[in-house]
């Protein structure tokens, strides 16, 4: 039973210190956590064998590297930093090989769609979800995929929780505003 | 306030179909698996060693050398073929397209009986490597063995260039800085507040001697990617298994195993062969272990002395998924043996062992079990007792605690059942959990089960399954000869 369900009452500061302590303590870090940051990779990089290998790579450089990790109240924007990093390389790489995805097994326009009542509207959603930029979806994926905070966001990328408040707020206003179109 | 109900406001107008992103779930089994394996191999590395706490009070007390090793991806190191790259004893395998720098000299701090000595550093473009001891008659016993409630200190040290930066150790130190600052906040590994903390040391760096030895790395790696076949060979005396009445009725269908032993590279100095020694094994919806360390004999079936050099060849990836949706593992060894009258062809040989779902035709693959826990609180612990069987095999239910995060259950097992997952069906999210396959000490197996229901239920219903064995050990052999 692997869910993504409510996890904030586990202590995650100090499970990550008993981890360190016995690494076997990982393996529920990693029942956590498995789901969201698939989500994220999948998301990113659309085909399950490529997420596969890159959710493998964050895994266990999580489990090797939680030493290096200062705060342990930063665990889980730490964990998807380096998902996000294993990510950025395999982009990289692609681009260097120039090596062209093969198959999608999932598309990003078709994970978010209007609520039933407005399916007529999905076409303008989809349009709209095609012109969001890398960084735009990666915001919305980690805010509403693999279910991060806003302080999480702000702590992977580097600013103000304000910012990244506004930010997923325009998007969905654009969201929004095209239905109402 | 107004805000997040705009957002939830927005929020709600659309489907998140987060369903559509959930991980395959013979995926997660595998890679928990590996984890459940690394953890293992990262608990060991952890224990205290017994005779380096003997030897503490006499001499070196704790060497906490620490190689710090910039992982480089395959279509990196090939790329970089033309530029230098090479084996260069005690730092392993380096690519730079800087020349390599190195310790002017050594440096050392000593403070209240122990002495951080950095002995050896190498540089290059993307890379610092730094050798560094702290060493002390204080440091044993209890200076290094954290009690319960004690704090070890994590840190790995830092580097401080010119313009105050700081980065990590194993960081790459830009090309016009030759002085940097080492700082450890503590000692790694010391229990803090028990050994001297705040160490400082400065760092001069020089252009590497031009007789430094940087050997070729050979690499025999085809485009193929045909596999070499293995030899296997029978195991000298007949393997029992702890209780063979127990899995006596117990008809396995034939499993294919496949394992490829190779040497993907190797080094030749001038005394030595280092060996990069790569395991590709393969179980139909299994996973195998190697067992102890690879064994090489000579032509002659004298066995060679073994080192483990510093230093590694490039990190494989762990698993790598095949065409049929299942996953070809890796394992490798990187190893030194001496050329002095050295008898070619070497064979290579190592055991492993795998683990297997049981499937037992025409049986139930779950069992439950109904325990009643009555006001249970944190910490109350119950003896079970109860003996429930699953596919045939005995699992005993010896007692349950409630945690902190839900319930801990020690169980034991019999016969060649090596592994079951565990979940309490009344709990939310993640409510259960099981070793994975491939998990080496039975018969005991300990449960986590993780419940966030508040409170926590009171009469629960424990599900027993995905059941698998452990199969008989099988031992392998590859002949190899350098170029």
């Amino acid at each position: 039973m692997r869910t993504m369900q409510d996890h904030t009452e586990i202590d995650i500061s100090q499970l990550v210190q008993d981890t360190r302590r016995d690494p076997k303590h990982f393996g529920t870090l990693y029942c956590l956590y498995l789901n969201r940051v698939y989500a994220y990779i999948l998301g990113l990089v659309r085909n399950h064998q490529d997420a596969e290998d890159l959710c493998s790579e964050t895994f266990i450089t999580a489990l090797k590297s939680l030493n290096q990790l200062r705060d342990p109240n930063r665990f889980v924007s730490w964990l998807f930093s380096i998902a996000r990093n294993k990510c950025m390389d395999y982009f990289r790489s692609s681009v260097r090989n120039n090596q062209r995805l093969v198959r999608e097994d999932v598309v990003f326009e078709e994970l978010i769609e209007p609520q039933n009542g407005l399916q007529d509207k999905k076409f303008l959603v989809q349009e709209l979800l095609k012109k969001l930029n890398q960084d735009e979806k990666e915001l919305i994926l980690w805010k509403y995929f693999a279910e991060l905070t806003f302080g999480e966001i702000a702590e992977i990328l580097n600013v103000p929780v304000s910012t990244v408040k506004s930010r997923i707020y325009r998007i969905l206003e654009r969201m929004s505003a095209s239905l109402e179109d | 306030m107004e805000e997040k109900k705009d957002f939830q406001k927005i929020e709600e107008k659309f489907n998140w179909k987060k369903d559509d992103l959930l991980p395959d779930e013979a995926f997660a089994s595998k890679l928990e698996q590996e984890l459940i394996r690394q953890a293992q191999a990262t608990t060991c590395q952890a224990k205290p060693n017994r005779a380096s706490l003997v030897w503490g009070a006499l001499a070196v007390a704790m060497a906490a050398l620490f190689l710090a090793i910039l992982i480089i991806g395959p279509q990196k190191v090939y790329a970089r073929l033309q530029k230098l790259f090479g084996y260069v004893e005690n730092f392993g395998v380096v690519s730079s397209e800087t020349p390599l720098r190195v310790l002017k000299k050594e440096v050392t701090q000593s403070k209240e009986g122990i002495t951080l000595r950095v002995s050896e550093a190498l540089l290059g473009d993307d890379f610092t490597r730094i050798h560094y001891a702290f060493e002390g008659e204080k440091l044993a016993g209890e200076v290094i063995t954290a009690m319960p409630g004690e704090d070890s200190c994590r840190e790995r040290g830092e580097i401080v260039l010119s313009d105050g930066r700081v980065i990590g150790i194993s960081e790459p130190i830009p090309e016009d800085e030759n002085r940097v600052e080492l700082r450890f906040a503590c000692i790694p590994d010391a229990v803090m507040g028990k050994a001297p903390e705040g160490w400082s040391v400065w760092l001069e760096f020089e252009a590497a001697p031009e007789g430094m030895q940087v050997h070729q790395v050979r690499s025999l790696v085809t485009e193929t990617r045909e596999p070499i076949r293995v030899t296997e060979t029978l195991p000298e005396t007949e393997i029992q298994t702890e209780r063979p009445e127990a899995t006596a009725e117990l008809t396995p269908a034939p499993v294919e195993e496949e394992l490829v032993l190779k040497i993907k590279e190797y080094v030749e100095t001038d005394v030595s062969y280092i060996l990069h020694l790569v395991i590709e094994s393969y179980i139909p919806n299994g996973w195998t272990l190697m067992t102890g360390i690879p064994k090489i004999l000579d032509a002659n079936g004298t066995e060679l002395v073994l080192q483990f050099p510093d230093g590694k060849f490039e990190l494989l990836s762990p698993i790598e998924p095949r065409n049929d949706g299942e996953y070809t593992q890796h394992d490798s060894w990187t190893l030194e043996i001496s050329k002095q009258n050295l008898a070619l062809p070497l064979r290579i040989q190592l055991e492993s062992v795998s683990f297997v779902p049981l499937m037992q035709e025409a049986l139930p693959k779950e069992s439950f079990v109904s325990l009643d826990l009555g006001q249970a609180q944190v910490n109350s612990a119950f003896i079970v007792d109860k003996t429930v069987l699953l596919e045939g095999e005995v699992i005993v239910i010896d007692n349950v605690t409630v945690t902190e995060y839900g319930y801990q259950l020690s169980t034991r097992i019999e016969g060649k059942l090596n592994a079951f997952d565990l979940e309490v069906e009344e709990c939310n999210g993640v409510g259960g959990g099981g070793p994975g396959m491939g998990w080496f000490d039975p018969p005991s197996h300990d449960f986590s089960v993780f419940c966030s229901n508040s409170p926590l239920p009171r009469e629960i219903t424990l599900k027993l399954s995905n059941a698998t064995k452990r199969l008989d050990p099988r031992q392998w052999q590859e002949e190899w000869s350098p170029e």
